[in-house]
């Protein structure tokens, strides 16, 4: 972090509201910080006043600022089992790293330490060229990406937290990450007691892991085979409802991706009396040349459809430092931004996360820098050794990923 | 416990029949009798637990000694329990566990509606009966009760079964539905889990004196603990003394092996799932780190340290287990269906299993009683060997 990019940070912390910073249960929360120049994470951390964490901030104004998701009666001792653990806030973490977007492979990038080759998206297990396994990796944040982010946190919160799990809208907080997702944290007593097992079964029903079409009652008696109804509860309401997503998409889209054609074309064949079927809750599924081989290619494309992309180990984790309220993302100079649910669906993080609007400024490039966008223009691409006039968010954005200094 | 009140509605004979309630309990307390008189009283009490105990070694989910003909049952109840913490033998205390909860299951599994939901009720279940015309019915089998999810979280996460999964289960507006006979199996759980736990009991050190001091009850206890040492070590199959067999790993661990193998990067959670297996299993701190040199980042001084951490050399010394298998399958380090290294016997086992060290043990064990077979005989045949089935160590080890 760049001395500019450290006193735009600095006056950031100094304006803020306490309350605003302010974590639930403050000081039964261990807080972890990155300092600017400094190796490693300074953890262990505690505060029992906002003041004094506050004060914390702007004196030693850091690169990023976590806090743990889990309570403890003495958090700034240095070893877990010192602490003395009370219980831990549920957590659910989506992150673009985890959701795969076509437009990855256009900004998103590797090297091959071993011989120089490059290519786009994720790096492969083995490089084509040397078959060495060790690679340099560049990512990007594009506007494709976090609405992806974005339609993955709605799913998590109106389909399985509030439709499956019955969570009021106002038992959780919901969060722009900063970078690159949304955190949901539950922080009522009832889910901080949750015990690891516990938190798995829930995030294995949100992910479809362990899924059992028998076991959820998908029945094959040759030629008949019984299926779901849109009312059914649980995953059998879903697979439902999402089938007949499945069958207005294979009209509207042509051709659906990842779903082989000859599915696609019996689904076509039989679409007019299944949607019947489906809309008056039927669960009769018998078709004509669809047998069990067929469903179960069917109903893995639509439970792949259906499920969210969280970050599994996240949830279950019981000793997990999460960013911390409306600090600043040191790698992108956005704030990790507290939103109500009705906040949520006209987010648009490259505007309202944008801690620092104000003038112009011009900026050296280091390094090639795809197109981005910073409140409602559009930059880039821009080659190594541009100087560029920008807004001082997008100026911010480019210094916090060592791709800028000022001109 | 919020349906005490709800409770004593139960009758006598329902607290006869199921013991274990908290409403027996209250009834036992409401007659304010010294406990050791009920070996006096009712003198059948000693040999209906001689009974209990010999069904449990011998494995059997129902006991004649159970039945429910007087209130002598009631008084029989709490002693085993008491019993069970002084003989301090976790292995009887599992297998008596699993005998009463079994046996209790299946009554219950044919108790009407409402006794069966008084029961949970006074097990603090906190379950709602649906009315008959609005139960949920999936085909034609009606789920006529209904239980908060993280209720059912607390009970039914430790099944093995996947049926039993939150993924598979019937859940709309945080309430997870049931049919009878699910409430049974979760009472069942109830059940077992509370005899399983330390009984406070074991710390009334002058209700063990005079329990030992009972010219009575003394010779008792000593037939009790003859029997169920005679049939613990007859039944003992530890691997605990094998060798290291390499050739029974479960899917996950060659799978990752595999990958060490050819010098893959393997991610943090494999790394020490791998340690954390291969110490349990006994291999030492150094054939551990001999692995990990394969690593492209393999750096000596931070891995030995890591191994000796997980191996309770460091820190607070403890000894970690590897994760279970549905924690495995979480991270996507479960291979079971693996088309290059999944195993049949772990997509379908006899006996379900919630490790992978009990894969390993089983498949290790199955093995080396097979190599004792042929041993000077004939040259052992590898395909005759038998994968992992026995349910001998599926208890307490995972």
């Amino acid at each position: 972090m760049n001395d500019y990019v450290k006193a735009l940070f600095q006056a950031y912390y100094r304006e803020i509201q306490l309350e605003k910073l302010m974590p639930r249960d403050l000081p039964k929360r261990e807080l972890g910080f990155i300092l600017p120049d400094k190796k490693g994470m300074i953890r262990h951390k505690a505060f029992a006043d906002t003041k004094d964490y506050k004060a914390f901030l702007l004196q030693n104004v850091p690169v990023h600022v976590y806090y743990s998701a889990t309570l403890y009666n003495s958090p700034w001792k240095d070893r877990m089992d010192l602490k003395d653990y009370i219980g831990c806030d549920l957590i659910f973490d989506i992150d673009c790293d985890h959701i795969e977007t076509p437009c990855k492979q256009e900004h998103d990038g590797w090297v091959c330490k071993g011989c120089g080759k490059k290519g786009g998206g994720k790096p492969p297990v083995a490089c084509p060229e040397c078959e060495g396994m060790s690679f340099d990796e560049k990512s990007w944040l594009c506007d494709k990406c976090l609405a992806k982010a974005k339609t993955e946190t709605l799913k998590l919160v109106d389909d399985f937290l509030i439709g499956d799990f019955g969570l009021p809208p106002d038992n959780m907080d919901i969060y722009f990450s900063g970078q690159r997702g949304y955190h949901v944290h539950l922080e009522k007593e009832a889910f901080r007691r949750m015990n690891a097992e516990e938190r798995r079964e829930m995030a294995d029903f949100i992910t479809a892991t362990g899924i059992s079409l028998s076991s959820i009652g998908f029945l094959v008696k040759s030629p008949s085979i019984t299926g779901f109804t849109m009312k059914d509860p649980g995953w059998r309401g879903k697979i439902a409802v999402n089938l007949l997503h499945l069958l207005d998409r294979i009209d509207i889209d042509g051709n659906v991706p990842l779903l082989a054609k000859e599915v696609q074309d019996l689904l076509r064949k039989n679409k007019e009396i299944l949607k019947k079927r489906l809309l008056a809750n039927d669960p009769n599924w018998s078709l004509e040349g669809i047998g069990q081989g067929y469903w179960n290619r069917i109903l893995e494309y639509v439970v792949r459809d259906t499920k969210c992309e969280i970050d599994v180990p996240v949830t279950i984790d019981v000793h997990r430092l999460i960013r911390a309220p409306n600090t600043l993302h040191g790698k992108s100079g956005f704030i990790n931004k507290k939103l109500k649910r009705d906040e949520l669906d006209k987010f648009d993080p490259f505007n309202d996360a944008v801690a620092f609007k104000g003038n112009d400024e011009r900026i050296k490039i280091l390094n090639d820098v795809p197109r981005f966008r910073i409140e409602d223009k559009t930059y880039g691409p821009f080659k190594k050794d541009d100087i560029e006039t920008m807004s001082l968010g997008a100026a911010v954005f480019l210094m916090c990923k060592n791709l800028g200094v000022v001109a | 416990m919020t349906a005490q009140g709800k409770a004593r509605k139960l009758t006598l004979d329902v607290l006869c029949k199921y013991p274990f309630l908290n409403a027996s309990m209250e009834w036992i307390q409401e007659k304010n009798v010294i406990p050791l008189d009920a070996f006096y009283t009712h003198v059948g009490i000693m040999d209906k637990i001689r009974a209990i105990l010999a069904d449990a070694m011998d494995n059997k989910e129902e006991s004649k000694a159970l039945a429910h003909d007087s209130d002598e049952i009631i008084y029989l109840y709490p002693w085993l329990r008491i019993i069970l913490a002084f003989m301090n033998m976790p292995r009887v205390t599992y297998k008596i566990a699993n005998l009463l909860s079994k046996h209790f299951s299946a009554m219950l599994a044919k108790e009407d509606e409402t006794t069966l939901l008084l029961v949970a009720q006074d097990q603090g279940i906190n379950v709602d009966r649906i009315p008959d015309d609005k139960a949920m019915a999936i085909s034609t089998v009606s789920f006529q009760f209904r239980l908060p999810f993280l209720d059912y979280l607390q009970i039914a996460a430790k099944f093995k079964s996947p049926a039993w999964k939150l993924v598979n289960r019937l859940l709309k507006n945080g309430s997870v539905y049931l049919r009878k006979q699910d409430l049974a199996r979760m009472i069942e759980e109830l059940i077992k889990t509370k005899i399983s736990e330390a009984n406070p009991a074991l710390k009334d050190e002058s209700l063990k004196k005079s329990f030992m001091d009972d010219p009575l009850l003394k010779p008792f206890f000593e037939g009790l603990m003859n029997v169920a040492k005679e049939k613990t070590s007859a039944g003992s199959g530890s691997t605990d003394s094998l060798p290291v067999d390499d050739s029974a790993f479960p899917p996950c661990i060659n799978a990752i092996l595999d990958k060490n193998s050819k010098g893959i990067n393997l991610a943090h959670s494999e790394r020490l799932f791998l340690v954390y297996f291969l110490l349990t299993i006994g291999k030492t701190v150094e054939e551990v780190l001999d692995l990990f040199r394969n690593q492209p980042d393999y750096n000596e001084k931070i891995s030995r340290y890591q191994v000796e951490f997980a191996a309770g050399m460091h820190g607070k010394k403890t000894n970690y287990k590897p994760h279970n298998c549905v924690t495995l399958e979480s991270i996507n380090i479960c291979k079971k269906a693996d088309p290059e290294f999944g195993s049949k016997w772990c997509v379908e086992p006899k006996y379900p299993f919630k490790n992978p060290l009990t894969f390993y043990r089983r498949s290790s064990k199955s093995r080396a009683r097979h190599l004792a077979q042929n041993s000077g005989t004939e040259p052992s045949n590898e395909d005759k060997v038998e994968g992992p089935s026995s349910s001998q160590d599926d208890g307490q080890s995972t």
